[in-house]
């Protein structure tokens, strides 16, 4: 059960994780107990940490809250980047959707969905982005200005209107402008 | 007395506090002594999730530890907590049987 505790926060631990364990030694353990221990582990991660922590604390948590919100919408991404490969060949597609219209409804949504996120995530991200960036180039810091240039390189890189290794038959805004 | 903040843990609070009414008591005591007088058995995530919540509240206060394990005690502000939260109860059960009663015809 020493792991199921390792899922609280470093602050409920220090503080409750000796007298948890030796209850636990006492308790029966059934599955009830393990999926107790795992809702008991969200709610002490959501309510406790902060609280005793400080505001040093709360930066910290807020500042990886932002990075597991990027990582969850960089993979978001990548679904959604293969689900625009569905109208390839835009012919086959096409031919598909003239008999069951709802394939052509059900990538329009996902199409907008996508742009919608795209959109909150900039908009929510760029203050971010340029804060980060100022402060690097205030700073001289060279590894975060390599990775930002490395992340733009490997995007023009992969966008099919700079060359890249898609085609342009995946891209419906380029489909649209072009 | 502050608001009760307690959430989902409110009746697992109530049945800690009535617990502990009656003298301090560490955790599987706590459990033991619940299931005994209530016949509800709490999981360790419930009753510490719930602990966490009255110690903040100040209702409940930790004793020194004892081989491992550490007692709890009601305070002052959790006696009147328990207080106002068993009249209501009693408040509720008395309309309850008022209810049925008048229901008996049937």
């Amino acid at each position: 059960m020493h792991w199921l505790l390792r899922l609280y926060p470093r602050a409920w631990r220090e503080r409750y994780e000796e007298e948890m364990l030796a209850l636990l030694e006492q308790h029966k353990i059934t599955p009830a107990t393990v999926v107790d221990l795992l809702i008991g582990a969200i709610d002490a991660n959501l309510n406790y940490s902060g609280m005793v922590e400080g505001v040093a604390g709360m930066v910290n948590r807020l500042r990886t809250s932002v990075v597991m919100v990027f990582c969850a919408f960089m993979l978001f991404g990548v679904g959604w980047s293969m689900l625009q490969r569905l109208t390839d060949p835009l012919n086959q597609f096409n031919a598909v959707a003239t008999y069951h219209p709802e394939f052509r409804v059900l990538f329009d949504a996902d199409f907008v969905a996508g742009c919608i996120s795209f959109l909150a995530f900039l908009i929510g991200g760029l203050p971010v982005f340029f804060i980060s960036l100022r402060r690097a180039i205030k700073r001289k810091q060279k590894n975060v200005l390599i990775a930002f240039w490395g992340r733009a390189i490997v995007f023009a890189g992969k966008h099919p209107c700079y060359g890249g290794i898609g085609e342009l038959a995946s891209c419906r805004v380029c489909i649209d402008t072009h | 007395m502050r608001k009760n903040e307690s959430g989902r843990f409110s009746d697992a609070s109530f049945l800690i506090l009535s617990s502990l009414a009656n003298g301090a008591k560490h955790g599987y005591a706590m459990m033991e002594d619940i299931l005994a007088f209530s016949g509800t058995q709490l999981e360790p995530g419930t009753l510490y999730g719930a602990i966490t919540r009255l110690e903040k509240q100040g209702w409940i206060e930790a004793l020194p530890t004892e081989d491992r394990r550490r007692p709890y005690r009601i305070t002052a502000e959790g006696v009147m907590a328990l207080r106002k939260q068993v009249a209501t109860l009693e408040q509720v059960a008395s309309v309850g049987r008022k209810r049925l009663a008048s229901l008996e015809g049937f």
